[in-house]
């Protein structure tokens, strides 16, 4: 089955980081350095595990409360080290559920690392398969009204407001 | 308010609005049974749904005889907000790596420096 990417359904970040693209990729890529990607404050005795090559898996337990834990990660697709890093966002049993056998079912992230002087420019891309859109939208309609809607519009605003704009992706 | 994001942001951002979209969530609904569960006047009830009127989230029926108000869902699907969470996601962790690359740099600086005073000695 091919699974299609179409447009709008993704959105892209850049952040600046005071610290060369090697450093960058490694805090990506290598266990020891992934302590932020987890929840803040919610620590895991669980081990990060990461098989850095196409096709391997990115593991790492996410812990919201002491019973509310899951595993995240990703399913590698291509690595350029210190330069790209492109992951299927998932993980087996996990969230976003992830089958290895149908990687392309899941938010496709690409990381692009651009040194610029002493600086990576980070642009964050993650696209969503199309069948993805059309549930997720069904998603907000029926659930995201209620727990977590207002927290998440305020934000959305506040951050459109300060920042004269969200820029979209497409 | 030319930009339809920004009508759809501006439209969201009044917790009122928002409950009278949930209510929609559930069903047409005409202006008096949008206005039952606030303790608000019809015509401040009007001025809200005006807003989501030209947000283009609501659309009130014209060949009916209440014209019962409902949802439309096309701008909350264009403003992306079902990525939301997964924008908010990598948002944060991104405020975090940027944290941790600046305690990084600054090791490794002070690494360097301690190889310098090593060597000098």
């Amino acid at each position: 089955m091919t699974v299609q990417f179409g447009k709008h359904q993704e959105f892209s970040m850049q952040r600046v980081f005071e610290a060369p693209p090697d450093m960058v990729f490694d805090a990506w890529t290598r266990p020891e350095y992934l302590d932020w990607f987890f929840n803040p404050d919610n620590r895991t005795d669980a081990p990060v595990t990461v098989d850095l090559r196409v096709g391997g898996q990115w593991r790492q337990e996410m812990v919201i409360s002491p019973t509310d834990r899951y595993f995240t990660g990703g399913l590698y697709r291509e690595i350029v080290p210190n330069q790209k890093l492109v992951f299927a966002w998932g993980a087996v049993g996990g969230w976003p559920e992830l089958d290895p056998d149908l990687p392309d079912e899941n938010p496709r992230v690409t990381l692009d690392f651009k040194p610029r002087g002493e600086q990576t420019v980070l642009a964050l891309l993650v696209q969503f398969p199309d069948h993805m859109t059309k549930e997720k939208v069904q998603w907000w309609m029926d659930c995201g009204m209620q727990a977590g809607w207002d927290m998440t519009v305020d934000r959305l605003v506040a951050r459109y407001d300060g920042r004269g704009g969200i820029r979209r992706a497409g | 308010m030319s930009d339809p994001l920004t009508a759809t942001f501006a439209a969201l951002a009044d917790p009122t609005r928002r409950a009278m979209l949930a209510r929609l969530a559930d069903g047409p609904a005409t202006v008096n049974e949008l206005a039952e569960p606030f303790e608000l006047s019809l015509p401040t009830v009007s001025r809200h749904l005006k807003v989501l009127e030209e947000a283009g989230l609501v659309v009130k029926e014209r060949d009916k005889q209440f014209r019962p108000c409902r949802l439309e869902t096309a701008p909350l699907a264009a403003a992306d907000l079902w990525m939301a969470p997964y924008r908010q996601f990598f948002g944060e962790r991104l405020d975090r790596l940027d944290q941790q690359l600046k305690a990084m740099m600054a090791a490794r600086r002070e690494a360097a420096k301690t190889r310098k005073e090593g060597d000098e000695k």
